[in-house]
């Protein structure tokens, strides 16, 4: 069973941590198909968080096809995101592990790397959201 | 469907001192409410107009569709933690559950029992001797057990400890969770509300500045960056909440359902508490309401 | 609401049975001793000549009697006192201090149905209690009332023995208790409330007998003129001395005990040195040359249980008076 938490500054919407937590789970192999998630009382008890926030990562959850309710049962997973993904890991692994070299032989320092990554993810997922 | 909350110019003044003025509000049944404001707001006297307390010194205020405390019905559809949670000191946590037991048709002994059983109160204890985390779990049990539809809470973890703030917040979301209720509380702490709300009213100045679900404000507000622009040029549909500028930057807190498209712009969403800051601000700088959108004055 | 008020009250309730009960049971045994006590005095008989010298001798003989008799008359008027300070100012006043009225106002009871029920109930424990304490005060100085008290002139319709003796307890504590309630509904503070409480009951208890209770009936008036031998001479003070003529009425309460002229206007008479000096005939030819006459203005003794009825009346009514402001106050209470 998935053990929620949430994170007061993340900036990030509480049910959006919720759904990046079960994909997680789900990447790292911790969830399997067939798991049931906890109910929302348990959640909402649990984290101290809006019942209604949990439906709504349930349901946006459900949306992307990883989860479904099974009514008077609770919501169990149904698709995964491990599989094909944890064996690109490897190689993405060593990709990126040569251009940190690359960044470090360039003269960047710890920090400078981090915002370059955080800025380009950003402006890449925003072109992709526009 | 009838609203948790219905006000319609509501006013309520102290001898000469204006406490609430002209304050028009609908709030939904269905949701957990968070009510934010500066001190002297108003979020008090609010509250307890809601639960029949307090009478208006003008306007009209209903609370699921009617007036409130207007006979024992009503006081049992609504359950109300006061602030600074109070209880009778001399009597035990049991006696306070054999009250509510008396004094309430629709009493829930099972639920109860069963939460005084999962806080470990000692039924036997005298409510003076509880701790102030204790005290609010229990009369958060009493406004529970009484099966309300609407739970108003004023300031109820105000003054508990972080841990004691955490348990009665998880107590508070399982019961909703499990009941149904619609909650109304207001709190200092945003951090707790952007947890436990998904609807936001901000009073400040006497006045109601904004209020409407959490996703919906939270989709229409963006934090604006860009190369330093002359105000008062703003697109019609832009409701600028906040500016500032320096000699080089321009930084917006607006209101605008469109998306933003111009690229000069960084844009970012904003957070709870950036709107909360940005709105008790509004009330304090003396800017009034202007057209059907509350608080600020709209761009032209 | 009626177990939360038991709840809330059930100490109060235990002391004053167990103030009620001990009472009870030393003036029930020193009651029978004293009634037998009058029974071999020659009571009841000595009451309509007035002349319980013997049985009133005897009461003093035993210094507890008289301290009792002492005891239960003042009991009486500390009582209401007792029940309208700590029965009726803290009992709205303290949950409105401390704040749960705001957790008892949102139960699914009406702060209407909060209000009557406390005060029916408690009131009705105060009307109990201070009934109860005068049944037994009121059995236990029947013989000693009967004679006139321990200085042989107030009887129980007399200004102090009245108002601890039969009924108007019940009403003194009503009105004590109401009144408490509704000075702690408006200060909202109790201790303010209990000392405003006890200063206006005590005015009350001051103000009733003095210039309420004379006018419940019109006196009666009984002018004797000082014609015949048949007179005594009584030196009040210094060069001052009273003409009495008659016996005062056996169990009445004596307004006024005056010498007035053939006009009917009240007059001093001057005691001369004849009358200082004990020479009889000569002072009884100089009071008899003054043509006065000796004018009682008293209630008759059978007009204690009218006048019980009355005052009782007026504060139960008063009593009233104060429940119906306090409801309608409590619904205005912001």
């Amino acid at each position: 069973m998935i053990e929620f938490r949430l994170q007061t500054h993340s900036g990030v919407a509480p049910y959006l941590q919720l759904v990046h937590q079960v994909r997680q789970a789900l990447r790292l192999g911790l969830l399997h198909e067939g798991d049931q998630l906890p109910t929302v009382k348990d959640v909402a008890s649990a984290v101290a968080v809006n019942p209604n926030t949990v439906l709504k990562a349930y349901r946006e959850l459900e949306s992307q096809g990883l989860v479904s309710p099974r009514p008077g049962r609770g919501t169990f997973v149904t698709g995964t995101l491990s599989d094909a993904s944890l064996v690109e890991h490897n190689r993405l692994r060593r990709d990126l592990e040569r251009w940190l070299a690359k960044a470090r032989l360039a003269g960047l320092d710890e920090e400078s790397i981090e915002a370059l990554f955080v800025n380009t993810f950003r402006s890449g997922s925003q072109a992709e959201s526009a | 469907m009838t609203a948790a909350i219905e006000t319609a110019a509501l006013v309520k003044r102290y001898g000469k001192k204006t406490a609430l003025s002209d304050c028009t509000l609908s709030i939904p049944t269905g949701h957990v409410v968070g009510l934010v404001g500066p001190n002297g707001a108003g979020k008090t006297t609010l509250l307890q107009l809601a639960v029949g307390l307090l009478q208006p010194t003008a306007g009209q205020i209903d609370v699921l569709g009617h007036k409130p405390a207007e006979d024992p019905a009503q006081l049992a559809r609504v359950g109300f933690v006061a602030q600074d949670t109070p209880t009778l000191s001399t009597l035990s946590v049991a006696d306070h559950l054999r009250m509510g037991a008396k004094l309430n048709p629709g009493w829930d002994a099972y639920l109860a029992g069963q939460r005084i059983e999962e806080l470990e109160l000692d039924p036997d204890q005298r409510a003076g001797q509880l701790s102030g985390g204790q005290r609010a779990q229990l009369a958060l049990t009493l406004a529970m057990a009484k099966r309300p539809e609407l739970i108003v809470l004023d300031e109820p973890v105000a003054s508990l400890d972080p841990l004691a703030r955490r348990k009665f917040l998880q107590s508070l979301m399982a019961s909703v969770a499990e009941q149904q209720v619609s909650v109304v509380m207001s709190s200092h702490l945003v951090a707790d509300l952007e947890r436990v709300c998904d609807y936001l009213v901000v009073l400040a100045d006497s006045q109601v500045q904004l209020s409407g679900t959490v996703d919906d404000l939270l989709a229409t507000h963006h934090l604006l960056t860009g190369p330093r622009r002359e105000p008062t040029r703003w697109p019609s549909d832009w409701l600028v909440i906040e500016e500032r500028h320096t000699e080089r930057q321009t930084t917006l807190l607006i209101r605008s359902s469109a998306p933003i498209l111009d690229p000069a712009w960084a844009v970012e969403t904003v957070s709870m508490e950036d709107l909360v800051l940005a709105y008790m601000g509004l009330g304090a700088s003396q800017h009034r309401r202007d057209g059907d959108l509350p608080g600020p004055r709209r761009a032209s | 609401m009626s177990w939360l008020t038991w709840r809330q009250f059930r100490s109060q309730v235990w002391v004053a049975v167990t103030v009620v009960a001990v009472l009870a049971v030393v003036f029930a045994i020193t009651g029978v001793q004293l009634h037998h006590l009058a029974d071999a005095s020659g009571y009841p008989g000595c009451i309509s000549a007035g002349l319980c010298h013997n049985f009133i001798s005897a009461v003093k003989t035993n210094g507890l009697y008289p301290f009792l008799y002492n005891t239960g008359l003042m009991m009486l008027y500390v009582l209401p006192a007792l029940i309208g300070i700590f029965w009726g100012a803290p009992l709205l006043a303290r949950d409105l201090e401390a704040g749960s009225y705001r957790m008892l106002w949102t139960q699914s009871i009406t702060r209407s149905r909060w209000l009557t029920v406390k005060l029916l109930l408690v009131g009705a424990a105060s009307m109990i209690t201070a009934g109860l304490l005068s049944l037994i005060v009121t059995w236990w100085s029947a013989p000693i009332d009967a004679a006139g008290g321990l200085q042989m002139g107030a009887f129980r319709l007399d200004t102090l023995q009245f108002g601890s003796r039969g009924i108007a307890p019940v009403g003194y504590a009503a009105l004590a208790f109401t009144l408490g309630a509704a000075i702690g509904l408006l200060t909202r503070r109790a201790l303010a409330a209990m000392a405003i409480t006890f200063a206006l009951f005590l005015a009350i208890q001051i103000i009733t007998p003095i210039w309420i209770r004379p006018h419940f009936q019109a006196p009666v008036t009984a002018t004797t003129a000082i014609a015949g031998p048949n007179f005594n001479i009584e030196i009040t003070g210094d060069q001052q001395m009273r003409a009495l003529a008659q016996q005062s009425p056996v169990g009445a309460w004596i307004l006024s005990d005056e010498d007035v002229d053939s006009t009917g206007k009240v007059i001093y008479l001057r005691a001369t040195d004849a009358c200082l000096q004990r020479s009889p005939e000569a002072c009884q030819d100089y009071v008899l040359g003054l043509h006065v006459s000796e004018k009682i203005t008293y209630q008759p003794a059978d007009r204690f249980w009218p006048f019980q009825t009355y005052e009782t009346g007026i504060f139960l009514l008063v009593s009233l008076g104060l429940i119906g402001f306090s409801s309608w106050r409590v619904r205005r209470i912001n």
